[in-house]
């Protein structure tokens, strides 16, 4: 069992053109279709990671803006003149 | 364990548990996300087809997409954009000013819509139903569905164009309209580049 196993994955290292995952998608097509399935498989696995990554990205903003604000109006509120009576 | 976190929280500045943005706002961002999962669905089933259309795209005897009439109409949703984050500038310094604007923008989004409608009657006029081909499904489905967003985020204008008449108006329902209104200025050109060049 262990060899058949190996067996499998040598061919998929060695002849991968032949060994492809999807039985649809690839056999007997060209290759404008198969790189359309390779591209917006690449185009459908990205999209969701880089929305994520933008919103994280906005969300450390916006936590580093209301610190900001926050050490701001503490200062402001330290220095004014009704907070040193 | 519950009972001390809820200690701890209740102990804490309340700065440090300010929300970090409007609900509405976030719920916009998290539903847009969600559309634009739902286009590029499109975008992706729709390329496939193309790239394995026997024949050329469009196929024989389909008629071609008026690529010069909606590039104009593209332009007029772009400056829709525009004009909206323009209105939004205004809306911060004093929310009066930001009435015409707003209006404009409103004004640009239903051009675009009432001319995306003039281009689908003369398309059918054409012979392109959504069975005459697979170049018709995939457009009136496209294009179609963009229509809907457009009308729905026109409304959520609306609505707002209404509070701000009203002084009831507030930035967090403004700032929601418009990541709705920017998503779909923002998704048009790649559907356009895509079902259209």
């Amino acid at each position: 069992m262990r060899a058949l196993a190996s067996a499998v994955m040598l061919a998929a290292l060695t002849v991968p053109s032949q060994v492809l995952a999807c039985p649809v998608c690839s056999p007997g097509r060209d290759d404008a279709t198969q790189q359309a399935f390779l591209s917006m498989t690449i185009f459908m696995t990205l999209l969701p990671l880089m929305m994520l990554g933008v919103l994280f990205y906005w969300l450390v903003r916006r936590i580093r803006a209301l610190e900001t604000r926050d050490i701001a109006i503490q200062m402001q509120a330290e220095l004014s003149p009704t907070a040193e009576e | 364990m519950s009972a001390k976190v809820l200690h701890i929280a209740k102990k804490m500045p309340a700065a440090r548990r300010r929300q970090l943005a409007p609900n509405g706002v976030i719920g916009m961002i998290i539903f847009v996300f969600a559309e634009m999962m739902f286009f590029a669905g499109f975008i992706s089933a729709h390329t496939i087809v193309k790239s394995g259309a026997l024949g050329g795209w469009p196929p024989p005897g389909q008629p071609r997409l008026p690529i010069e009439q909606t590039a104009f109409n593209t332009a007029a949703l772009l400056a829709s954009g525009a004009m909206l984050f323009f209105a939004h500038r205004r809306f911060g310094k004093d929310p009066g000013s930001a009435r015409l604007p707003l209006a404009i923008a409103m004004a640009l989004g239903a051009f675009f819509v009432a001319f995306q409608g003039m281009e689908w009657v003369a398309l059918l006029n054409e012979g392109l139903t959504v069975t005459s081909s697979t170049h018709g499904a995939f457009f009136y489905l496209i294009v179609g569905a963009h229509a809907a967003h457009a009308v729905a985020a026109l409304l959520a204008l609306l609505y707002c164009f209404v509070r701000l008449m009203q002084r009831n108006l507030v930035m967090p329902q403004l700032m929601a309209a418009e990541i709705f209104w920017y998503f779909v200025v923002a998704v048009w050109p790649l559907l356009y580049w895509r079902v259209y060049l």
